[in-house]
C-alpha cells in the first residue's frame, strides 16, 4: 500500500479483515482492538412459505463491524434487514454461514447485545422502571437490590425520564416509550447496541430528538451500534456507514456508503451541508434503481459485497 | 374523585349506582336523570309486569286442586324459609348452652365423646343447605382452575402438548354432569369407606365437588391455552433479549399477559359449575339446593311448589352474583382497566 493511499481505503473492510485470525485471539494478550467484534459471514436465510415453498431471504451476506462503529441497514420493506438484526440479537438463526459476535457463534440472545424494538415492546402492566428493572434483575442477579435499583433510575435518568419512572407505559408518550426502550437496553450494559427502526413510529420533532440523544449517547458512553431503518437521512446522519441491501428475495448488501462527518455531529450543519445532499442522493438513487430492478423481476444473481467508496470531495 | 369512583363501580359491574352519584355531585343532572330512569326504570317495569302476569296467571291455573302459587305465596315461603332459619339459630344456641352444661357436671367426659352422646339431630335449613352449596361448588371450582390453569399454560407454551391434550378436550367436555356422576360416586365410594357421614369431607359432598370439577374444567383450560398462545410475539422476544428463562417467561410475561383470558375462562367456568352442582347434588344426596329442590319435591305439602320457587329464584340470583364478582375480577386484571384505577 502506497503512502498516497486514499483515506477511505483505511475505513473500509478489506479481504484480510474478513478473514479470520492465523492465531488463537481469544487469550487475555490479545488487545481488545486486535479482536475482531461482530462479524457475518456469508450468511443465508430461508423460510418455509406454506405455498411458495422454500423462500430465501438473504443470501451470502458478508459484513463486519468495529468496535465503536455505527451501522445502519436500509432498504426497502421485506428486503431482510430486520431478519438480519434478529439474527444478529440471537433471536433467529442463520440457515447457513455464521454471525459472530466476538469471535463466537451467536447462538442466542445475550445481554452482551441489547435490542431496541421498533414499537418500544414494554409490559403494559409494568411501570417504566418495572419494565428496566426487569432487564436489570435477569442480568445482575447476584448484585444487592439497592445497587440494581440504582442501576436502573441511573439510565432512566441519562434517558431524561427521571420524573417519569412510575407511570405505567399507557400514561407516557410515545417518545417516552422509546425513551424507556432506550434505558431498558442500557441498562443491561451491552457492548452492541440493536436499533430495530427505533424511531419510525414518532413524529418528526421526537424522532430528531432521539436521534441526537441516541448519537450523544453512542458518542459519551462509547457504543456500538447496529441499526436498521428506512429512513435515509436518518441513516446518513447517524451512522459511520451504511448499508444498503438489495431488494428481496435473495437480498444481497447492494453498497456500503463510508459516512465522514465527525462526531458529535451537529444536526444543522450536517443537513445543511452539500456533502450531505451527496450522501442522499447517493443512497436515494441507488434505493430507487434497485427497486425497478425488483420491479422487472431480475434480482442481482451475483452477490455484490464490494463496498464502494465515496470521494471525500463533495460535487455540488 | 369523582372519576374514580365511577370507574370503580364500572369495573365492579355496579352501574346503576354510577348516574345518582353523579347526580349528588351536580354533574350534568338532567342528563343523568334520565339515564338513571332509563338503566333502572325500564328493567324495573318490566319486572312489575312480570310479577303481574305471573300474579293473573297462577290465580287462574289449578293443579291437584291447589291454586299455582304467585308471587304472594312464593314471597310467604320465603319468609317462612327466614323463620325457619331463624328458629334454628335460637336452637343451636340453646343446645350449645346445655351441651356446655352438660360438660362442666360431668367434667370426666372429654368434649368429643359428649358431642357424640348428645348430637346436634336438627336437620339444615334452607340457608344452611344454600352455604352448603356454595362451599361446594367453590371446592370444585378451586381443584378445576387448580388443575386447568397450569394445564392450559403447558398446552398454550407448546403446540405439541396442546396437539396431546385436545382429543380429550373434544370428548369429555360435552359430557353431561349427570352421566360422570355414577362413576365418580363409585370411585369415591370405594375409596372413602372409612369416613364418618358427617365430617367436613363427606362423601356426598365430594362427589358433587368433582362432578363440579369434571364438568367445569374445560372452559378455563380451553381460554387459558388460547390466551397464553395469542401472548403478543414482541413480548416473549423482549423476554428472550432479557434472557429470562424458562419460570421467568411464563411468570413475568405470559401469566400477566394471559391473566384476563384466563379469568374469563374462570368466570364461565363457575357459570357452569354452578349449574351442574344443584343437578350432582339432586343425585348424590349432598345437602344442598339440589337436595332441598328434590326432598320438596318427593313430600307433597300445599308449599311445595313455592318452596320450589324461591330456591330457582335463588339459584338464579347466587348464579347472577357469582359471575359479577367473576367480571368484576377480570377487568379488575386487565391491564386498561387496573391502571386506570391506580
Amino acid at each position: 500500500m502506497s503512502y498516497f493511499a486514499p483515506l477511505t481505503s483505511l475505513l473500509t473492510p478489506t479481504k484480510a479483515d474478513l478473514a479470520p485470525l492465523p492465531t488463537a485471539p481469544t487469550t487475555s494478550a490479545a488487545p481488545e482492538n486486535r479482536m475482531k467484534f461482530l462479524e457475518i459471514i456469508n450468511v443465508s436465510k430461508h423460510f418455509n412459505h406454506p405455498t411458495k415453498g422454500k423462500i430465501e431471504v438473504l443470501s451470502n451476506i458478508n459484513l463486519s463491524i468495529k468496535k465503536g462503529e455505527f451501522i445502519t441497514i436500509i432498504g426497502h420493506s421485506g428486503c431482510g434487514k430486520s431478519t438480519l438484526l434478529n439474527m444478529v440479537a440471537g433471536l433467529d438463526l442463520p440457515s447457513s454461514g455464521s454471525v459472530c459476535f466476538k469471535e463466537k457463534e451467536i447462538m442466542k440472545p445475550a445481554p452482551e447485545r441489547a435490542v431496541v424494538f421498533q414499537n418500544h415492546s414494554l409490559l403494559p402492566w409494568r411501570t417504566v422502571i418495572g419494565n428496566v428493572m426487569l432487564a436489570v434483575n435477569s442480568v445482575f442477579k447476584d448484585k444487592p437490590k439497592k445497587e440494581r435499583l440504582e442501576r436502573a433510575e441511573h439510565w432512566l435518568t441519562v434517558v431524561g425520564l427521571k420524573d417519569h419512572m412510575h407511570k405505567y407505559p399507557h400514561e407516557i408518550s410515545g417518545g417516552q416509550r422509546q425513551r424507556t426502550g432506550l434505558a431498558r437496553a442500557l441498562a443491561m450494559g451491552p457492548e452492541l447496541m440493536l436499533f430495530d427502526e427505533p424511531f419510525g413510529a414518532l413524529d418528526e420533532l421526537t424522532r430528531s430528538q432521539l436521534q441526537d440523544e441516541s448519537l450523544r449517547l453512542h458518542f459519551e458512553e462509547h457504543l456500538s451500534v447496529f441499526m436498521v431503518t428506512h429512513s435515509v437521512d436518518e441513516a446518513i446522519y447517524m451512522s459511520d456507514k451504511v448499508v444498503m441491501m438489495n431488494n428481496g428475495p435473495n437480498a444481497t448488501i447492494g453498497k456500503v456508503l463510508e459516512i465522514e462527518f465527525p462526531r458529535p455531529r451537529e444536526r444543522l450543519k450536517i443537513f445543511e451541508s452539500a456533502q450531505f445532499a451527496h450522501y442522499r442522493n447517493e443512497c436515494i438513487r441507488f434505493l430507487f434503481s434497485r427497486s425497478k430492478v425488483a420491479a422487472e423481476a431480475a434480482p442481482a444473481s451475483q452477490p455484490q459485497t464490494q463496498p464502494v467508496a465515496v470521494p471525500g470531495a463533495a460535487p455540488a | 374523585m369523582l372519576n374514580k369512583i365511577v370507574l370503580y363501580l364500572n369495573i365492579l359491574g355496579l352501574t346503576w349506582f354510577v348516574p345518582p352519584i353523579k347526580m349528588l355531585c351536580g354533574q350534568d343532572v338532567a342528563y343523568e336523570a334520565k339515564r338513571f330512569l332509563r338503566m333502572v326504570g325500564l328493567p324495573l317495569l318490566a319486572v312489575a309486569i312480570f310479577l303481574f302476569t305471573w300474579h293473573a296467571v297462577a290465580g287462574a291455573v289449578v293443579i291437584k286442586g291447589a291454586k299455582l302459587p304467585g308471587p304472594i305465596e312464593v314471597t310467604h315461603a320465603a319468609g317462612k324459609m327466614y323463620g325457619d332459619y331463624q328458629k334454628s339459630q335460637a336452637n343451636y344456641a340453646e343446645y350449645q348452652v346445655s351441651f356446655a352444661q352438660a360438660l362442666k357436671d360431668n367434667p370426666e367426659i372429654k368434649e368429643a365423646e359428649m358431642r357424640e352422646m348428645m348430637p346436634y339431630t336438627a336437620s339444615p335449613t334452607y340457608l344452611d343447605q344454600m352455604w352448603m352449596s356454595l362451599k361446594t361448588v367453590f371446592t370444585g371450582f378451586v381443584i378445576a382452575s387448580l388443575i386447568a390453569i397450569p394445564l392450559g399454560i403447558i398446552c398454550g407454551m407448546s403446540s405439541a402438548a396442546f396437539e396431546m391434550i385436545n382429543p380429550f378436550i373434544q370428548i369429555f367436555r360435552p359430557v353431561s354432569p349427570l352421566a360422570w356422576l355414577p362413576i365418580v360416586a363409585i370411585i369415591v365410594g370405594a375409596t372413602m369407606t372409612d369416613v364418618a357421614a358427617n365430617s367436613f369431607w363427606a362423601k356426598s359432598y365430594l362427589i358433587s365437588a368433582v362432578v363440579v370439577t369434571l364438568c367445569s374444567l374445560w372452559a378455563t383450560l380451553i381460554n387459558t391455552a388460547n390466551g397464553v398462545a395469542q401472548v403478543d410475539k414482541d413480548y416473549l422476544n423482549v423476554a428472550k433479549v432479557l434472557n429470562l428463562g424458562w419460570f421467568g417467561t411464563v411468570f413475568k410475561v405470559v401469566l400477566p399477559s394471559a391473566l384476563p383470558q384466563i379469568f374469563n375462562g374462570m368466570r364461565l367456568s363457575i357459570g357452569v359449575g354452578w349449574m351442574v352442582l344443584i343437578a350432582a347434588e339432586m343425585l348424590s344426596q349432598n345437602p344442598g339446593i339440589g337436595k332441598f329442590v328434590w326432598d320438596m319435591y318427593q313430600s307433597s305439602s300445599d308449599d311445595t311448589l313455592a318452596y320450589i320457587m324461591v330456591a330457582v329464584l335463588t339459584i338464579g340470583v347466587i348464579g347472577f352474583v357469582l359471575d359479577r364478582i367473576m367480571i368484576a375480577l377480570q377487568r379488575l386484571v386487565s391491564p386498561g382497566a387496573m391502571l386506570n384505577v391506580r
